[in-house]
């Protein structure tokens, strides 16, 4: 047998994922389960789950800054710096050294990247939300972008779906804006929220507040406990990877689920410059890696590739992808890949202090507040702006670091700051963005990464009416707070921060109707390329204003499953 | 802290007097996460002489003295500052501390003749509530001339200064409330609460948590 031919069978594989974050691991996991023979590459590091976590058991002594950081560490992490909170000594290990990664901001753009075994589904927020159905009808409704290919009904089996196996907490509160789902036991509020929660809901009858919808274990059942997993311990310190499996990640959830069926390979280390492409055939057949150590140029080939390297890594693959057929990268017949940036922008809201229930405190660190669903623009109300916004908040009593802000020092001082604090009670807003062409991302001409890639070019801004939405986001968490008779209210609007200061980057690859305007069909293929499949965040077409991981897990198995079948009946 | 808090936290202190210095180039060579394991190996300093690292800890010991749970001095919250402000700070803000190390001692000597852990309790206690005094006339000073008010004469560069003090007091109960002593003797730290209780009445003598 010719050892050519030997050498391409083993680097043959059924499907191709590549990236390992949260979608991408959705992607192994469906595929693998379903029978196919998946390589996942990952352009990171390993991370074992568990025993790679190499700060998650310390104590606040243990850190050799106690938590705060180097001056070398904030000028090379210089875009994690901009979130006030991933370049921390805690986590840093868990995001990327901009300096060594850097890319260009014609526009600035907040790029926050986890390039590792599980991407950021290790730091991700864990607030987890369905779209409702106005969120996929609201571009055609409003001529903004292009329509949704797909409606609530067509996710919703796989919501509920994802939301069984990745185990989310929650209450069902029968709104229509904010669908529930297949929840486990919420978390509980404490005293505070509770009485806020009362107040702001007899002010204003239309506004909300439930326990957040988050990807923790409350009450673990056979599936999450089978891979290992357990439930919430409340230590408040997932960031750093959770010992005990609680959240969902990729190292938790999906990877074990995958490597159960012994038809995974997982290879870390693998930069994937390009998806091939065969002009003949019309079709794509593998793709070409670089091992980030050796720098080792390799190629895979498979039936399908589904490509979760986040949003703009996986459009930055496709638009490397360049071929005779597609001389402006790999499905970008329609000139949208890389447009249409989207992300939640954030930094606005409000805080105040609570004036009794001195006597009561809480007990446990939990990793979760309350919600305020979107109400604005919604249920009759109309605005001078589009879409709406939530908004995710707590209550809490302070502890020492008051000290730090008064004056004051010794023995009183002391003996006073080791005593619970007040109550203060606090919100922030998460506003939609809308899609805007002119929001885009290039591959630079001439600079190249460490691996010959070329950098990403960013060209992006918050536009006019996010502007407007945010005069509401403040002034509401304001009127909403004093009427919940909360003292010395602050509120805040911070326009120093740029798209990508919430980690939600969202479009750039967008789903559509229309080949001529859209870069993905219905069933997240490339329209001219129908063997590859996007999932993450660059498939969205609108943002909504909720958290959207859930979204992109939905969307993954939805589309793993319609792979299958479709290579099941030889249309792939 | 999860990234919500960690969202609020920021928010709230945009605005806010930020007593972390500001953040600017730096040509330290050396890995920095080194300096907290030399300081643990040769027992010495990174940053401070021994006797700047000594006057440190009685500083901090006036600032959080021992009460019903021990001090600062105890908690040897002298290393972590060493360590912090090698580290962590530029050495434009390392200078301004190292200046009231040694204004500290000069007012010492001028006040009451030796050197500042010669001084009774009480004796420490007002030199500090003097340093406290300068910090607040500092900032004050630098708020009117950012105001523009003609009668403050401070340059621009100077203005957004964090005062010794204020570093001296910031460091100190960071160093003190996450050390071992500060945050299980002082506080009350679970490591692993196991559960969350939403409403729980305090009992007396209930400590905050530490984290």
């Amino acid at each position: 047998m010719n050892l050519n031919i030997d050498a391409q069978k083993d680097m043959t594989y059924d499907a191709i994922v590549v990236g390992s974050g949260i979608s991408g691991g959705w992607a192994a996991k469906e595929l693998t389960q379903k029978g196919l023979k998946v390589l996942m590459l990952e352009r990171g590091r390993d991370i074992k789950h568990v025993e790679g976590y190499t700060t998650a058991t310390n104590n606040p002594w243990d850190f050799p800054h106690r938590g705060r950081i180097t001056t070398q560490a904030a000028e090379e992490y210089w875009a994690n710096m901009r979130t006030g909170y991933t370049a921390n000594e805690e986590w840093r290990h868990h995001f990327e050294n901009d300096s060594l990664n850097p890319y260009i901001e014609k526009r600035p753009m907040d790029w926050i990247r986890g390039y590792h075994v599980g991407g950021r589904s290790l730091m991700w927020g864990r607030q987890s939300y369905r779209h409702n159905e106005e969120d996929f009808m609201a571009n055609l409704k409003e001529g903004v972008g292009v329509d949704w290919p797909i409606r609530y009904k067509d996710l919703a089996p796989w919501y509920t779906y994802v939301e069984g196996f990745a185990g989310i907490s929650g209450s069902k509160d029968g709104l229509s804006v904010l669908p529930d789902g297949n929840y486990l036991p919420a978390m509980q509020m404490n005293c505070v929220e509770k009485e806020v929660k009362a107040r702001v809901e007899k002010a204003f009858g239309k506004r909300h507040i439930t326990m957040g919808r988050t990807a923790h274990l409350t009450d673990p059942k056979a599936v999450h406990t089978n891979l290992g997993r357990a439930a919430c311990q409340y230590r408040n310190q997932c960031m750093r990877g959770c010992p005990f499996g609680a959240y969902f990640s990729t190292q938790s959830s999906t990877l074990p689920a995958a490597m159960a069926t012994g038809r995974l390979t997982l290879r870390p280390d693998s930069i994937v410059s390009e998806v091939l492409y065969d002009e003949k055939k019309g079709r794509a057949t593998g793709v070409r890696i670089i091992d980030q150590n050796t720098l080792a140029v390799r190629e895979y080939y498979a039936k399908i590739i589904f490509v979760n390297a986040s949003a703009f890594g996986s459009t930055s693959i496709l638009m490397n992808s360049k071929s005779s057929r597609f001389p402006n990268g790999m499905g970008n017949d329609s000139d949208q890949l890389g447009r249409n940036i989207m992300d939640h922008h954030l930094g606005v809201g409000a805080s105040g202090d609570f004036d009794g229930l001195e006597d009561q405190y809480y007990y446990g660190r939990r990793a979760n507040g309350v919600y305020i669903p979107r109400y604005r623009n919604w249920d009759g109300d109309k605005r001078d702006y589009l879409r709406g916004f939530g908004y995710q908040g707590g209550a809490s009593r302070s502890g020492w670091n008051r000290g730090v802000g008064v004056e004051g020092f010794g023995a009183d001082f002391k003996e006073d700051l080791t005593k619970p604090g007040p109550w203060n009670f606090g919100i922030g807003g998460f506003g939609e963005v809308l899609p805007d062409p002119n929001n885009r991302m290039t591959l630079s001409p001439d600079k190249k990464d460490r691996w010959g890639l070329p950098q990403i070019v960013f060209d992006a801004a918050y536009g006019e009416n996010e502007k407007k939405m945010r005069k509401d986001m403040m002034n509401d968490a304001v009127e909403m707070l004093e009427a919940a008779g909360l003292k010395n209210v602050r509120g805040y609007n911070d326009e120093s921060k740029h798209l990508g200061i919430g980690i939600h980057e969202m479009g750039t690859a967008r789903m559509g109707r229309d080949p001529k305007t859209s870069v993905l069909n219905a069933n997240n293929q490339i329209h001219a390329v129908k063997n590859v499949f996007v999932t993450d965040g660059a498939a969205m077409t609108s943002a909504s204003c909720v958290n959207p991981s859930l979204t992109y897990m939905a969307l993954t198995a939805r589309a793993a499953d319609f792979a299958v079948k479709e290579l099941k009946k030889q249309n792939l | 802290m999860n990234r919500r808090d960690a969202l609020l936290r920021v928010a709230t202190m945009v605005g806010a007097t930020m007593t972390l210095p500001a953040l600017g180039s730096s040509a330290l060579a050396e890995t920095l996460e080194a300096s907290a394991a030399q300081r643990l190996a040769t027992g010495k300093p990174v940053l401070f002489t021994a006797d700047q690292d000594a006057l440190v800890a009685d500083l901090a010991d006036v600032i959080i003295p021992t009460t019903s749970t021990p001090g600062a001095k105890a908690a040897k919250v002298n290393e972590i500052i060493d360590v912090v402000l090698k580290d962590c700070y530029k050495p434009a803000d390392q200078k301004v501390f190292i200046d009231g190390l040694t204004m500290t001692q000069k007012m010492s000597q001028d006040s009451y003749g030796k050197a500042f852990s010669q001084l009774d309790n009480n004796q420490k206690i007002e030199l500090v509530k003097k340093l406290e005094a300068d910090a607040k006339q500092q900032k004050s000073a630098a708020a009117r001339a950012v105001a523009g008010q003609q009668d403050v004469q401070i340059a621009a560069e100077k203005r957004n200064v964090t005062p010794f003090f204020a570093m001296l007091k910031d460091l100190t109960l960071m160093g003190y409330f996450t050390s071992e002593i500060g945050a299980t003797q002082a506080l009350e730290y679970v490591a692993i609460p196991g559960r969350y209780d939403g409403c729980v009445p305090l009992k007396p003598g209930q400590k905050a948590w530490a984290i």
